[in-house]
Parts: C-alpha cells; structure tokens; sequence
C-alpha cells in the first residue's frame, strides 16, 4: 500500500464521498429513554459483563466453603492415602547405623523413629538391620549395606515403593498389602522391578550386581536400558550383572535363601502372608 | 498510561479545523454545530439532571453513530454508548467547560469500541455479522416518501458500511473518524493516540484500501 500524501484519486474521492454521506443511526427509542434516565440520575443498569450478576458458584458465600472444603478433603486423602510407616524390627550386631547422616548405635531408641519415612540408611561394622512396613514389605540391611529406602506405597494412588542399594546386600520381601504396587530397586548397574515377591540384591565392592529370586518373579535390567531389555527372573535363580562382562543367570545361592528365609520368620506375622 | 476519559484536546480543535470538511449530521463534530454554553457545561460538571438530560440528547446521536460505524452492530453500539455515557457520568467534573465536549467524546467512544474490539464477543458478532439491520434501515430513510430511492440508500448504505467494516480496524477508525465524524487529522491523531504524520499516513492507507473495496460497487 502506497504511503502517498497527496491529493486522492477520483475513485477515492468517490470512497470518501459514500463515507459522509452514510446517514446518522439513531438508537431505538425504548433504549433512548432507559440510557437517558440512567444518566440522568447516575444509577446505570449493570449491563457490562463485569457487573453482570454472578453466577451462584462464584458467590463468595459458596466458593469459600467449596474451597475450605476441598482443601480438608484433599488434606484428608493425602494423610489417608499415606502407607504404613517403617518400624525396626530388629537392630543386631555391634556397629553403628548412619540415617540421613545422624548417627545410631543398634540400641538407640530414637533409630526407629529416624527409619519411619526411610531415608539413606547405612550399616556400619557388624550390624543386620530389619525394617518392616505392617502388610506392605520388610527389608533387610545386611552389615555394610548403604541403600536409599522411599516410604511405602500409599493406599490407593503413588504406588510405587523405591529403594537405591549402594552397596552391599539388601532382602526384600513383600506382604499381603503390597498387592497392586511395585518395589522399584535399583543399583549403579541394574535395575530391578517387583510386584510381589522375596529377592536379594547384593552389589560387591567391585561393581558387580547379584538379584536372587526365592519367590515370585522380579524383571532385572541394565541400569539405564529401557524395559524392553529387562530379563525376567523366576523363582530360584539369581542373575549375575557386571558391567563390562555382560549377564548371566545362574541357581540362588543358599546363603541369600537363608537370609531370605531369616527374613520372613522375623517379620511374616507383620506381613500377613 | 493517558486516562481515556481525560479531556486532551486542544482549546482550538474545534469542529471546523484547518482542513475542508463535510457537512455532518445533527449533534456531530461536523461544521455548522454550535459551540455549547459555557454556562451549561458548569451545570454538567456538578452533573445537574436537568443539564445532564440535555447533553445526553444533544451527544447521544454522536456517540452512537461513531461506535455503529466502528462496531457495525446495533447491540454492541447501545452496549458501547452505554459504557461512554457511564465513564462520562463518573468523569463528568473533569469536563473543561471551556472547551466543546464533543473530540472528547470521541476520544472515548473510540476507546470503548477499541475494547470491544479486543473482546471475544466482537469476535463472534463478526462472524455471524449481518449488516444489513432493517431497524436501521429505517432509522436512516430520507423520509422523502420515495421508496425507491429510500431503498436504493438503504442499499449504498449496506455497501459502504460492509466495506468499512472489512477494513482493519486502525484503518476503519481512521476513515470513521475523518469521513463520518468530521474530525481533522490533528483530531484523530489526538483520539487514535499516535502522531499527527501518522495518522495521515493510516488515513491514506485507509482511503485507498476503502475504494478498493468499494470500487465498482457504489
């Protein structure tokens, strides 16, 4: 479109011709007289939408109730919602026992109320620590272990329940009240996902990662593979991950058995199984 | 931010500015409308109903015939002139009894229809638009008993208001505001909010974007 200044074109002229010569609307007579009086007296009928009345649900009177109301319900189905806290079950052995670095002796009564919500936990010297979760799961801390335990599943949403071993030897078994949730356990070299079952994962100081399977079945990973390549493994085995000499899956060793075994008579009546 | 009800304009923008003008109609800014009282304007300062009732009958055909020729809808003109005369209402003690209402009123009917606009329910009246309105239609006959002739400016009318209406709006409001309100350039430059080149510069875009869309048509 041209910028010129100058004076219009005929057929512009034409164009500003028809422009002053459209007629003068005039507003109808009902609406006239409403505006006038109006005016006149200051009290205008509330017609912008912002003056509109509004509707119930936007009542202040309403909304506030609604909203206190929301709010408790959403208070009370977190609190609900929440699992069972983590109780010791037993703290044996000499040594000492680090939760998100405050420092326990295996007698101290205060551990417990440390280790409800989990946290990093490491064993130090020669102490088996054994955590339950009423119904949902029990873990057992074998001497030297270092794992970040999650808090236990919830009720009915934030099902998934995790655990980071670190290093050394950690026993997993979960309860009736697991049903419909998944133990997600990793190392620096697998992965592990449960959804029911008694398993070890044991990592030795050279990097190397063992998950043995008593029961159930539980599906060990690459750490950072996609689930695809996840290998299931069934009941009695163990499967073997070292980084740089690949996988493989061998028969449980009797000591994890064992342990597992120890594990579930420390704590079967809590799990309900 | 310049308040949209503030009396700006100048003591000389009076109606007949430096540039030719056409004629206009009742109650407009075109030339031929007599300066208000002075006097009168006081009462409508202290918002006197008496004085009020008479500067609504002598302003309300302008204010309304600027906002349909910007909105192109008779709802959202009575909704707009509605919304002027409450802002004049509210800011009715800041009016400058020296000076003519009038650019004023312009300015912030064009304000309000700029809002309009912006707003989703102009949107929506665009799209189902139907700008041939049968109550303005009448409302804009010649009253010379022809009716051939009352039709055939019912249908100029039609023509001319849809080609504003499917300009851009900065360009209809220049057109609008120079063509039908009689305003000068000064004028709206001072209403439009931009400098004076530029609104002569918008205005001859807006001229020649209008006859493009007219040509051959009236």
């Amino acid at each position: 479109m041209s910028e010129r200044l100058g004076e219009p074109t005929a057929a512009e002229k034409a164009a500003q011709d028809a422009v002053r010569a459209l007629g003068q609307p005039r507003a109808d007579a009902a609406f006239r007289t409403r505006l006038r009086h109006e005016f006149t007296t200051g009290r205008f009928g509330r017609r912008v939408p912002a003056d509109r009345p509004r509707p119930w649900w936007a009542l202040k009177r309403v909304m506030v109730p609604v909203a206190v109301a929301a709010s408790a319900l959403v208070v009370a189905g977190v609190a609900l919602n929440r699992g069972p806290d983590w109780r010791l079950v037993s703290a044996a052995g000499e040594g000492r026992i680090v939760v998100d670095g405050a420092t326990f002796s295996a007698g101290d009564a205060a551990l417990a109320a440390r280790l409800r919500h989990g946290g990093h936990v490491k064993v130090e010297g020669a102490v088996t620590l054994d955590l339950a979760a009423p119904r949902i799961a029990a873990v057992t801390l074998a001497p030297d272990a270092e794992i970040q335990l999650s808090s236990t599943p919830g009720r009915w949403w934030a099902r998934g329940m995790r655990a980071e071993v670190a290093s050394g030897d950690a026993y997993f078994t979960t309860g009736r009240g697991f049903h419909g949730a998944h133990l997600d356990v990793s190392t620096p070299e697998v992965s592990v996902r449960a959804v029911g079952t008694s398993f070890a994962v044991l990592r030795d100081p050279v990097g190397a990662t063992c998950v043995c399977v008593m029961e159930g079945r539980v599906r060990v990973g690459e750490a950072g593979a996609g689930p695809a390549s996840a290998v299931e493994v069934p009941a009695g085995m163990r499967r073997i991950v070292q980084p740089g000499y690949g996988a493989e899956t061998k028969p449980i060793l009797d000591e994890s058995v064992h342990r597992l075994h120890r594990q579930r008579d420390l704590t079967g009546a809590m799990l309900v199984r | 931010m310049r308040d949209p009800v503030s009396p700006s304009h100048p003591p000389d923008s009076s109606v007949a500015g430096t540039e030719s003008l056409p004629p206009g109609p009742a109650g407009g800014l075109r030339a031929g409308t007599p300066a208000p009282d002075r006097a009168w304007l006081e009462r409508v300062r202290v918002r006197e109903p008496e004085a009020l009732g008479q500067f609504y009958d002598r302003y309300l055909d302008l204010v309304f015939g600027l906002a349909w020729r910007l909105l192109g809808d008779r709802t959202l003109a009575e909704d707009a002139a509605s919304e002027v005369f409450l802002k004049v209402h509210r800011a009715a003690d800041r009016l400058d009894p020296a000076r003519d209402p009038a650019p004023w009123l312009a300015t912030i009917t064009t304000n309000v229809c700029r809002d309009v606009w912006r707003s989703g329910q102009y949107r929506m009246s665009r799209r189902a638009a139907d700008v041939h309105d049968p109550a303005a239609a009448a409302s804009l006959s010649s009253g010379r008993n022809d009716p051939e002739a009352d039709t055939l400016s019912s249908e100029r009318e039609r023509l001319v208001q849809e080609a504003l209406l499917a300009l851009p709006e900065p360009l209809r409001a220049s057109i609008v505001l120079h063509d039908y309100q009689g305003l000068d350039h000064r004028e709206v430059a001072e209403v439009l909010h931009i400098a004076h080149d530029a609104a002569r510069k918008r205005y001859s875009r807006a001229l020649a974007a209008l006859e493009l869309r007219l040509r051959g048509r009236v």
